[in-house]
């Protein structure tokens, strides 16, 4: 193949194509590849005016050192999927400064595609997907462009937009095709597992609590999940405490985890079964990625989905971390006896621990509570009391506290947010020897009542505490709710109304503008259509496509789909070669151009044949001449024809038609 | 060899049984081939790992771009043959060449009602091909290169039309046998004339001397390929000046006889070379010529049809009248 030049008006395409594949990677591509990018796109500009020469080989050079520098310095020695794709993308830019030929573009073309899916590894939300549809409309006219006359043909006015058009037409086209592979074509479970992911550090929980950690994280508004339940109306909004920590050890500032994945009971094992009993509730949750383990569930949750497994803590947790995000079934049930999974000894144990000495006033206070009240639902509720007739604030702007921080916030500041409630709480229980633990999650959500789905949001996390009373096992005891009921019961943007703290950290966000009733419509239409997206479109896994073909098109097996797949294969190439026949059919040519065209076929067999650029009577002349017994009928003919070819109004009448056919059929071949 | 052959002769039998020959073609499905390029295997290589990233990773917009990239492909093949449906390519007149030299062969190109058909690049094998677009109602007129190289009736075989737009990875192509009908001379031989001397009407009054260059000099002209080395002006090349031809006094009005027997015992394609070398040497000198060969005998003139049906006589000499060369 001889090196074919780039189209000029290709170039152009090839650039605004590259700029829109990068704007899908403006999450986490360092400053450094936007710098790198910014001056590659300005010099093969000039390249293109011929202002600047192409990169010479020491150039070149220097550019690939100076990415991987810029890399280095962005990333440092880390491994992940940020630094995978960046270097993808620096390739493909430089490959884009050095593009030359027409079989560099390709590899532009092809490898712009490829950063467009890898985009997708990091987001897969209803803008990404239309970005992606952007650029990929952008690459594809790039493309066509490539193939173009490369001297820009004069024929052709208004070329770009036309070239846009061709490829939108393409795109379209292709659409039903797409459409049918992406449900018929059969779902597989990862062939191999990648190691490569994406390190971003996301807000959201963490798997440890300290003092100040949820008032952070309450600045953001970002989605955390989001539910579904198989009923019309969600469960009372003060029940639903979305699970997915349990901490309980306590080193005196911070509160962790002890973990015990060997007891785990994984979705098919049968020890599962036991817990169900009674009414359940059944929901389905839309979870974004934490890195981390946890699932969400209420109270006594049941996993469902293969791969997730419920801990001894009563909280569910998937095989491997939330890389992406995921769609899961859950069932609880409220009623169940969880009696049987008494508290064993190390339970016990952790549930007491506390470090010594520390909090002296708490532990005291924690004593006397509990030689009033030797009941634990009774010192629950003398706890509680206290938390209520003190003057306890909620707020999200918590005074920092020092050494023995619990006295502190107890006695002196009495201002915090949940995490300091939950602290202290079972901190108290503790001290009085009452087993207990803290539980983080997030409590409420959004109810969004035309398409019936829960968001939880960031500022929707929670921290509460659970005790464990004989014959009841664990109860949850929220002390929030008692010092601030709205954060429960309306959320809390109502419980922090007053001081105005609501996401005054996080800058411009449509979640403070709920007041202004249009815009929170539109609000809620998006998050009802980002929903959709996720749950139809993205959840698109092994067993929805099972059910969704059995259930809607009675494909019960592979062999089935594979048919139906090569039957859609030979549909489109019937149908669009329907098409393209019914489009080229010559145009039906008039009766007498019929006639005399066939007339002319059968001379020419029988040795008359005129010049070309010859009247056609011409032809007649010469069989007259050859046959002078037609000759009279000839010269009819000849008059006829010529009267009604030279003038435009006329076109030959039936009788020189029928009489063309005539002499036809007599014509001799050789 | 043999082998090769017999399957080219094969391939050109079924050529023309399938695309015959004629002064106008409509492409259609008949005539047009397809096949993937080698960047279409590329692509097919690019899905695959789309495919295998989208199951890894059980990514469902990368399986939904993969599946769409897919189906685009399938759609190329239809919008590249597309591409080449429904053109119309007419042959145009061809002017007279000598052979060896490139005749430029018009094409007409039409499309029809709201069609295109872009980057089509055209052009006979061992040719330089040109590249050209073709929208309805517009005139799309191109000029093909042909080498020729042999007289009688021009005769350029299958021209190649290809095109692999829009995206590169399908080929559509069709080999097109159009008439162009046109001459081909034989390519002149200039050598110093030759009369048959003593024959009745070979020589009329003002006969010019046997050899050129022996007349009065008469001034200084640009050369002219053919022109003799005696008559060039070596003084003046020498001095950087360009090649310049010196000029003798002019012959006009002398008359002279070409004779196909005053070249024996040459070779029949030598004789009619060298024939026609002299035709237009005549012909530049003003002189009044007539041409005699086996079975055709052309009266004495000096004018430029007189000078074309020369060319023709020496053009199509025993070559059954009207026939082709078969090349």
């Amino acid at each position: 193949m001889t090196d074919k030049q780039i189209p000029r008006q290709a170039v152009w395409w090839l650039l605004i194509a590259q700029a829109a594949v990068l704007i899908i990677h403006i999450g986490y591509l360092p400053y450094g590849i936007w710098a790198v990018a910014a001056v590659i796109f300005g010099w093969r500009a000039l390249v293109h005016y011929g202002r600047a020469a192409y990169p010479s080989k020491l150039l070149k050079t220097l550019a690939v050192a100076g990415v991987i520098a810029v890399l280095y310095a962005s990333f440092g020695r880390q491994f992940n999927l940020e630094i995978a794709s960046s270097f993808l993308i620096a390739v493909s830019l430089l490959k884009l400064l050095e593009m030359r030929y027409q079989r560099d573009a390709y590899v532009v073309v092809l490898l712009g595609f490829f950063v467009l899916a890898v985009g997708f590894l990091f987001d897969q939300g209803i803008r990404t997907a239309l970005a992606g549809i952007l650029s990929a409309w952008l690459l594809t006219t790039a493309w066509i462009a490539l193939h173009q006359n490369p001297l820009g043909s004069t024929v052709l006015a208004h070329r770009s937009w036309r070239t846009g058009k061709y490829a939108a037409n393409i795109l379209i086209v292709s659409m039903p095709l797409m459409l049918v592979f992406y449900l018929l074509f059969p779902r597989m479970a990862p062939l191999w597992t990648f190691k490569l992911h994406s390190g971003e550090a996301r807000t959201g929980l963490s798997d440890n609590m300290a003092p100040g950690d949820f008032s952070e994280l309450s600045q953001s508004a970002d989605v955390a999940f989001r539910v579904s339940f198989g009923s019309d109306e969600p469960p009372p909004r003060h029940t639903l405490y979305w699970r997915a920590l349990v901490l309980n050890l306590y080193d005196g500032r911070r509160w962790t985890e002890a973990q015990r994945h060997a007891d785990n009971l994984w979705v098919g094992d049968q020890g599962l079964q036991q817990f169900r009993q009674g009414d359940s509730v059944s929901y389905e949750i839309i979870q974004e990625a934490t890195q981390k383990r946890w699932l969400y569930g209420l109270k006594y949750p049941i996993p469902v989905e293969k791969g997730a497994g419920l801990t001894v803590n009563g909280v569910v947790e998937f095989r491997e971390p939330v890389y992406s995000r995921m769609r899961y079934r859950m069932e609880s049930y409220p009623e169940t006896s969880w009696n049987q999974y008494f508290l064993d000894n190390y339970e016990k144990n952790v549930s007491l621990q506390l470090p010594r000495h520390s909090n002296p006033e708490a532990r005291l206070l924690a004593q006397r509570l509990k030689m009033r009240y030797p009941e634990t639902d009774k010192f629950v509720a003398a706890v509680l009391d206290y938390f209520r007739q003190q003057p306890f604030h909620y707020t999200l702007r918590p005074p920092p506290l020092g050494e023995n921080d619990i006295d502190q916030f107890l006695l002196q500041t009495r201002r915090g947010f949940c995490e300091h409630y939950a602290g202290a709480f079972v901190f108290l229980a503790r001290a009085a020897g009452v087993p207990a633990r803290v539980v983080t999650g997030y409590q409420g959500g959004e109810w969004n009542k035309e398409d019936r789905f829960l968001t939880l949001r960031q500022y929707d996390a929670h921290a509460w505490a659970e005790v464990w009373e004989e014959k009841k096992g664990w109860v949850r005891v929220d002390p929030t709710a008692v010092v601030a009921p709205e954060r429960i019961e309306s959320g809390l943007e109502q419980a922090v109304a007053e001081e105005g703290s609501f996401l005054e950290d996080s800058g411009f966000s449509v979640q403070k503008y709920k007041d202004i009733s249009w815009l929170n419509k539109l609000r809620l239409q998006l998050d009802s259509a980002e929903y959709y997206w996720q749950r139809w479109v993205l959840s698109y896994d092994q067993d929805t496509q099972k059910g969704f073909l059995n259930g809607i098109l009675g494909i019960a097996d592979y062999k089935q789909m594979l048919k139906v797949l090569a039957a859609s294969l030979v549909v489109f190439f019937t149908v669009a070669t329907l098409i393209l026949w019914l489009k080229n059919r010559p145009p039906r040519r008039d009766p007498f151009m019929r006639q005399w065209m066939a007339f002319e076929a059968k001379a020419r067999l029988a040795g008359y044949e005129v010049e070309q650029g010859e009247p056609p009577t011409q032809l007649l002349q010469l069989i007259a001449d050859k046959q002078p017994a037609w000759r009279a009928r000839l010269q009819w003919l000849i008059k006829e024809i010529n009267v009604s070819l030279y003038r435009d109004d006329q076109q030959p009448g039936r009788a020189v038609l029928r009489e063309l056919g005539k002499l036809r059929r007599q014509l001799k071949t050789q | 060899m043999a082998f090769r052959e017999a399957i080219q002769t094969r391939w050109r039998q079924w050529l023309d049984r399938r695309i015959p020959p004629a002064s106008e073609v409509t492409l259609g499905h008949k005539s047009i081939f397809i096949l993937p390029t080698r960047t279409g295997w590329l692509f097919a290589g690019l899905l695959l790992l789309l495919l295998i990233t989208a199951i890894n990773y059980q990514n469902s917009l990368i399986y939904g771009l993969a599946f769409w990239l897919f189906s685009m492909g399938l759609a190329a093949m239809i919008f590249t043959f597309r591409n080449l449906a429904g053109l119309v390519l007419q042959a145009g007149h061809v002017n007279p060449v000598f052979a060896g030299d490139v005749a430029e062969l018009p094409l007409r190109l039409s499309a029809q009602k709201k069609r295109l058909h872009e980057a089509l690049v055209i052009g006979y094998p061992d040719d330089v091909s040109v590249v050209a677009d073709a929208a309805a109602g517009m005139k799309n007129n191109v000029n093909l290169s042909y080498r020729t190289w042999q007289r009688g009736w021009l005769n350029p075989g299958r021209l190649r039309l290809e095109s692999c737009f829009p995206l590169g990875l399908f080929r559509a192509w069709t080999w097109v046998k159009l008439d162009f009908r046109g001459l081909v001379y034989p390519q002149p031989e200039y050598v110093p004339f030759v009369f048959a001397a003593g024959e009745a009407g070979d020589q009329i009054a003002g006969m010019p001397s046997r050899e050129s260059g022996q007349q009065d000099f008469h001034g200084l002209r640009p050369y002219q390929p053919g022109d003799s080395m005696k008559i060039i002006a070596w003084k003046q090349v020498a001095q950087g000046k360009g090649m310049v031809t010196k000029e003798f006094d002019h012959d006009e009005g002398a008359s002279c006889w070409l004779d196909w027997e005053s070249l024996a015992p040459a070779h029949t394609e030598t004789r009619l070379a060298r024939l026609t070398g002299w035709v237009i040497e005549a012909e530049k000198r003003h002189w009044r010529y007539g041409l005699r060969l086996p079975g055709t005998e052309i009266a004495p003139d000096n004018t430029e049809v007189h000078r074309d049906q020369c060319l023709r006589a020496l053009a199509l000499f025993n070559l059954t009248g009207g026939e082709k060369v078969d090349d």
